[in-house]
């Protein structure tokens, strides 16, 4: 049976001023993939998936999200369908506001709260926060948390709409190893467990997860590559797209690594 | 999943209750203020208090006076743990709007335009008073475009 197309880009482009961020996006989700976007920092991925979730906009090319366009009579209830999870794009949005309102936000698609958010709303939303275990932390103000603990305020706001997108930005930037790990397993459970489609975001080689069936590699604003996981991260294919000589290991379980063939060395001169 | 309301309607809605309601943290006026960089205006808009810094969706003025003379008359302190401050002191003001709010609403004596029911406030309890004139509320109207 033929998967229903859930997110279509065609020849997107964003640019500020004459610079482009990202130019001549095509890419075409299916429904239930699950998708890893690689970049290197400044490629331009976080622009994406704010646009993807329509919390930005394109300058030109076309966006289809569910089949359809974001439009002013669709846009907030798309966004709706679409969890971000991006500690890149939230903190310029929110500092002082408080986790539960944040996290409330989430069934909303908007950004601050409404008068009609229901008592089961504020449940589901304390019983995430819980299980993410910042049930003491509901009255905690965004600002105040830690880079772990705000990731995971994104995670509560993005599930409690039950999305059927879920991106997760660079989840474990910034984490200690322990919760990175924590962080990777929750995103191998939710990946295992939800039907959803899932597109994760990273410029770890470490945090490819085998759960990940699909990649795309973002260099400077263009898709460099895309495709199935196993063909798209090669050897030869990284070697070129870092333009620096690496070696590709799986282990047993899938997992990728990178190491670095040769590694450049900048000399300090003594003052 | 209910969809909770109309999009379109959104930015009157928003324009409405910055009009009439206040931040439930310092009893500030609310603006409305250009939050994202969506081209589509409901989509990027929200209720803010400038003086809070913050994404604020308000509550009834009525709510907050009251809120505001139980925690200073009354003594109330949900946060006993924490140190004893003026943000402290705005934290138990919102906790207690929120708690009224949500009691009004199930009431079913405040709804989405505020109060259904004229209200009779007891005055001592009420305390100040800020008077708004005509320009105030013009005011009170635009909207801030400067993004964050």
């Amino acid at each position: 049976m033929e998967q229903k197309t859930v997110i279509e880009m065609k020849q997107l482009n964003c640019k500020i001023g004459k610079q482009y961020l990202l130019k001549e996006i095509n890419w075409t989700i299916a429904d239930g993939e699950h998708w890893i976007l690689f970049g290197l920092n400044g490629s331009g991925k976080t622009t994406l998936m704010s646009i993807l979730a329509g919390y930005q906009q394109q300058t030109s090319g076309e966006l289809k999200v569910f089949g359809e366009a974001y439009s002013a009579e669709n846009l907030i209830r798309n966004r709706r369908k679409i969890g971000l999870v991006s500690s890149s794009y939230f903190d310029r949005c929110y500092r002082d506001e408080s986790v539960l309102e944040i996290v409330l936000s989430g069934v909303l698609g908007t950004l601050g709260l409404d008068f009609d958010l229901t008592d089961a709303d504020v449940k589901r939303a304390k019983q995430l926060l819980g299980r993410l275990g910042l049930a003491e932390k509901i009255n905690q103000s965004y600002g105040t948390m830690s880079k772990g603990e705000r990731e995971c305020v994104l995670i509560a706001r993005a599930l409690l709409a039950e999305p059927e997108i879920l991106i997760l930005d660079e989840p474990c930037s910034g984490l200690d190893v322990l919760a990175r790990d924590n962080m990777l397993h929750t995103a191998e459970q939710l990946a295992e467990s939800r039907e959803t489609t899932m597109i994760y975001v990273t410029h770890y080689m470490e945090e490819i997860l085998p759960c990940f069936e699909h990649a795309v590699l973002l260099r400077q604003g263009r898709i460099y590559q895309k495709g199935w996981s196993q063909t798209v991260f090669t050897e030869a294919v990284m070697c070129d797209f870092l333009q620096s000589a690496v070696q590709v290991h799986r282990d047993e379980k899938g997992r990728i690594t990178l190491s670095m063939a040769e590694r450049k060395s900048f000399e300090l001169e003594a003052r | 999943m209910e969809l909770y309301y109309d999009s379109e309607g959104r930015m009157g809605i928003l324009k409405q209750r910055a009009r009439r309601c206040v931040c439930k943290y310092c009893g500030g006026r609310l603006s409305l203020k250009r939050i994202s960089f969506s081209e589509i205006e409901d989509a990027r808009v929200e209720i803010f208090c400038k003086s809070c810094d913050r994404i604020e969706y308000g509550v009834e003025p009525e709510i907050y006076q009251s809120a505001l003379y139980f925690v200073e008359e009354m003594g109330f302190n949900y946060y006993p743990d924490l140190n004893q401050s003026e943000k402290t002191k705005r934290m138990n003001v919102a906790k207690v709007c929120d708690i009224m709010a949500w009691e009004n609403k199930n009431l079913g004596i405040l709804n989405r335009d505020g109060f259904t029911v004229p209200l009779a406030a007891n005055k001592n309890m009420i305390g100040e008073c800020v008077i708004l004139d005509e320009t105030d509320l013009e005011d009170m109207e635009d909207i801030s475009v400067g993004t964050l």
